[in-house]
């Protein structure tokens, strides 16, 4: 379509914005599927993914006029996107359904994700990276996500997400130390002191970045 | 090895990402030199990094139908653009300022405050009480045109419409939902969407419109097009019902007081 459309970001989005009728789409083609990865994996869930980002992309359509050129457009549609879905977890733990289920269906779901030239390996990993991402903390996976799987410095990810850096830095700190035994299989360190198990068995993560007590949970390894 | 003494892994996780300070930072530091445990903890967080950022350079590329689908949400996007319903966003620069917070999710400007509505409703000669959403009282004043002054206070009221966003917040995990002295965004958000789909039992129109066929704006406040024409809705989540002003009056009439 416009494929060749050599127009950077902001100048498609002035052009949307002053009325060309194709330059939105332009701009949505060239960054969907990034956008869709980080709803994805934001989310966790390809339904709500799917609405979440529908639901942002119309909506910096139409307000495409508030974008104020001090930012990257890119930055500027991960914000909207990133919060969409946060709204819609949020909205779905409000409704009290709980935490995801973690039934083979939906790894399955997750797992169709890949694209069809990508190797069995690579797409069980996707599968496994995004089912340990589902049972961490949604705030910490946003983070992580932002900086660790799409490689945005901790303040733009401050930026993206309406927090101070510090706190940026805390949800990631939080997020990785709950990831180490779910993703225990893709460390080459297979062997953790044992005193890191249990942050992952249960949702543990004091609000300060220094904890409450000295030895919340299984300080004291053999 | 037998150490009473090992840092907590909380305090090991945020002494690496650089959060500890002072003399506690110090005590993580000599600790890490002499215990192999906590560095090997230390060393498996860099390597969860290194696993999402190794998973994170393969995106999956959006699904075909996922693509498809919206393809033809943004045609319909701009198939509303173009036939200049929502047209007014652009107005918002030349009436003034955008919204101050950077974090704050941007509503749909020009509907945005209620205060602004309510006076658009004396105009039309429906009168309806905006439960939960302040600023009504002077629904009177503007019996006509709405005037500059209202449209200004109009911006006003809409600052203080709440926003979808969480507010920043403590690190903290599954942190509150916000407190139900206002309506709940997320609450609003699905007041909308049983909007959009007009079969929901706890929407009560309360004009006799028809379905409602096409919404914008995500805020408490939203134009809606029913099948006899455009209307304001005002989600309240604290009853659960939405009230529709101006069921019947035509597009002209309901922007014809500058909003």
């Amino acid at each position: 379509m416009n494929g060749a459309d050599s127009r950077d970001d902001a100048t498609l989005l002035r052009a949307h914005v002053a009325g060309d009728p194709e330059a939105f789409s332009t701009l949505v083609r060239r960054h969907r599927d990034r956008l869709w990865a980080v709803s994805l994996r934001t989310t966790c869930d390809p339904a709500e993914a799917e609405d979440a980002l529908q639901d942002a992309l119309i909506s910096a359509f139409r307000r495409a006029e508030t974008f104020r050129g001090d930012a990257q457009v890119t930055t500027w549609l991960h914000r909207i996107v990133v919060n969409a879905c946060l709204d819609r977890l949020r909205r779905r733990r409000a409704r009290a359904t709980g935490p995801l289920p973690e039934d083979e269906e939906r790894a399955a779901v997750l797992a169709d994700s890949r694209g069809s030239d990508t190797s069995a390996e690579v797409s069980e990993r996707r599968a496994d990276v995004l089912a340990a991402l589902g049972q961490i903390n949604e705030e910490q996976r946003a983070a992580l996500v932002l900086v660790d799987m799409e490689g945005y410095s901790v303040e733009e990810a401050a930026t993206i997400l309406g927090c101070a850096p510090g706190t940026i830095k805390s949800r990631c700190s939080r997020g990785r130390l709950r990831l180490v035994p779910l993703l225990a299989q893709y460390s080459g360190n297979q062997s953790l002191p044992e005193h890191v198990q249990p942050a992952a068995t249960h949702d543990r993560a004091p609000s300060q970045a220094s904890p409450p007590t000295q030895n919340p949970t299984g300080g004291l390894p053999q | 090895m037998k150490d009473p003494a090992h840092p907590p892994v909380d305090l090991l996780a945020d002494h690496h990402e650089g959060l500890v300070t002072g003399a506690q930072a110090v005590a993580v530091a000599a600790h890490l030199d002499l215990c192999t445990e906590c560095r090997s903890l230390v060393a498996a967080l860099d390597e969860v990094t290194d696993v999402l950022a190794a998973e994170g350079s393969h995106a999956p590329p959006m699904p075909a139908s996922v693509a498809s689908s919206l393809d033809q949400a943004l045609s319909r996007a701009g198939a509303e653009r173009a036939s200049g319903i929502p047209s007014l966003a652009g107005r918002r620069e030349a009436s003034g300022p955008p919204p101050p917070a950077a974090q704050r999710r941007p509503v749909w400007p020009l509907l945005a405050a209620a205060a602004a509505v309510v006076v658009i409703a004396s105009t039309v000669g429906v009168g309806v009480l905006v439960e939960g959403n302040g600023g009504s009282a002077d629904s009177q004043a503007g019996g006509g045109e709405a005037s500059e002054e209202q449209r200004t206070s109009g911006e006003d009221a809409g600052d203080a419409v709440p926003s979808p966003t969480s507010t920043p917040e403590s690190p903290g995990v599954g942190a509150d939902p916000p407190s139900a002295d206002t309506a709940e965004p997320g609450e609003l958000a699905e007041l909308a969407r049983e909007l959009d789909s007009g079969t929901q039992q706890p929407i009560r129109p309360q004009d006799s419109c028809a379905t409602p066929t096409e919404r914008y704006g995500d805020g408490p406040v939203s134009l809606v097009v029913f099948d006899g024409g455009p209307a304001v809705a005002v989600l309240d989540g604290k009853t659960r019902t939405v009230t529709v002003l101006d069921c019947d009056s035509a597009r002209t009439k309901l922007f014809a007081t500058g909003y």
